[in-house]
């Protein structure tokens, strides 16, 4: 026999977590960061690094040199894959959630770059598309598979691995998850784990498009 | 079936009339299920599960708005972040199994359209031994889930890893 069941919700549980860990500036409880002397949000690097010789493909199919083309300004580097479902959605989304916030003149100084760690099935075309649901401003970058492997070398971090193919054809794309900031002088000094908060980017993105240097 | 809005947490389950529903069988609570408002053709769901009573295992997933769904676990290799797919989620008795941003979550793939924040999606999880659940899922902006992370990824001694 069938039983009729009726459900009563209590909706505190969300609440209580988005009040527990949203409470702004400056709270180093909830939020991804690391906390530094320097009340930074984001994680500084042992050692600098300069930023890396990757000369890509752009959405637009025109060749990238991205020293080049991002010299002197804030430069935000991540690879992904478009049909990733879980990082690339939460990374890219928080960090353009904090550009909407922020005043223009720092949101229009940050030059973020998307480079797909899945050049198979991520066409120029198909890159830019994606980044459009973000941030039609993100600069997207291709190249073949060993180009892009050479770039996430270059950029020190490990290549990105495929998964393998299921029977419906898709596959998943394992790959380095956080976000490198390179100041304006073309050096990182500090990167951006998955789960940085978008009170995290607000904190620290004005710091770094005024060239003020991270330190621990 | 039970149909459940998984808006917060606690749920609490009851007969019409208002008598508590004790049939005595293994049953999974669902608690802050959400997806995100995902502008791209998959996305993930995120939910906290707790089977009571007796050990389980999350063995399915549907979804009209997605042509697939997989279960998938992650790991962190050597600074890479892997998503494996996985025929189940184990869901030991009166434990609470958090499905979270990083870790494991229901895939949706080929979404038939952009999920907007503030709609609801219809998600039917099938249990080893439980009944399955019909989760109204709410869509919530990305920099919500970002503090659902709970383990961000480690930097390591570089720029790399994650």
């Amino acid at each position: 026999m069938a039983i009729l069941i009726a459900v009563v919700v209590v909706a505190l549980g969300s609440l209580a977590l988005i009040v527990a860990s949203g409470n702004g500036e400056g709270d180093a409880e909830g939020s991804a960061a690391s906390d530094n002397d320097g009340g930074w949000a984001g994680r500084i690097l042992p050692e600098p690094e300069a930023k890396p010789a990757i000369e890509l493909v752009d959405t637009d199919g025109a060749p990238f040199d991205l020293r080049t083309r991002t010299e002197g300004r804030l430069t935000l580097l991540m690879f992904g894959y478009t049909n990733c479902p879980d990082v690339c959605p939460i990374n890219l989304g928080t960090l353009s959630s904090a550009l909407d916030e922020l005043e223009p003149t720092v949101a229009n100084s940050v030059d973020m770059v998307f480079v797909t760690a899945d050049p198979e099935r991520d066409t120029p075309e198909v890159v830019r598309t994606y980044l459009d649901g973000y941030d039609s401003g993100f600069t997207g970058l291709w190249g073949t598979t060993e180009q892009v492997v050479e770039a996430q070398k270059s950029a020190n971090v490990p290549p990105a691995v495929r998964e393998e193919e299921r029977p419906d054809g898709g596959y998943s794309v394992g790959h380095a998850t956080q976000i490198i900031a390179y100041s304006p002088d073309g050096i990182a000094r500090i990167v951006y784990p998955f789960g940085t908060r978008q009170q995290d980017w607000m904190r620290d993105l004005p710091r770094l498009v005024a060239g003020e240097v991270p330190v621990a | 079936m039970r149909r459940v809005a998984a808006l917060g947490a606690p749920l609490v389950f009851v007969v019409a009339g208002g008598t508590a529903c004790t049939d005595g069988g293994p049953a999974v609570r669902a608690a802050d299920a959400a997806v995100g408002a995902n502008p791209g053709d998959s996305a993930a769901l995120y939910v906290d599960l707790t089977a009571e009573g007796s050990d389980d295992r999350l063995t399915s997933a549907t979804c009209d708005c997605a042509r697939s769904t997989s279960l998938h676990v992650t790991e962190d290799r050597y600074g890479i972040l892997l998503m494996l797919s996985t025929t189940s989620i184990e869901l030991p008795a009166g434990d609470t199994v958090d499905l979270s941003p990083g870790g494991s979550h229901v895939m949706l793939e080929d979404l038939d359209s952009p999920l907007i924040a503030g709609s609801t999606i219809e998600v039917t999880l099938g249990f080893e031994r439980s009944p399955e659940l019909l989760l109204d899922v709410p869509v919530v902006a990305l920099e919500e889930l970002a503090e659902r992370v709970t383990a961000p990824g480690d930097p390591g001694d570089g720029a790399g890893g994650g």
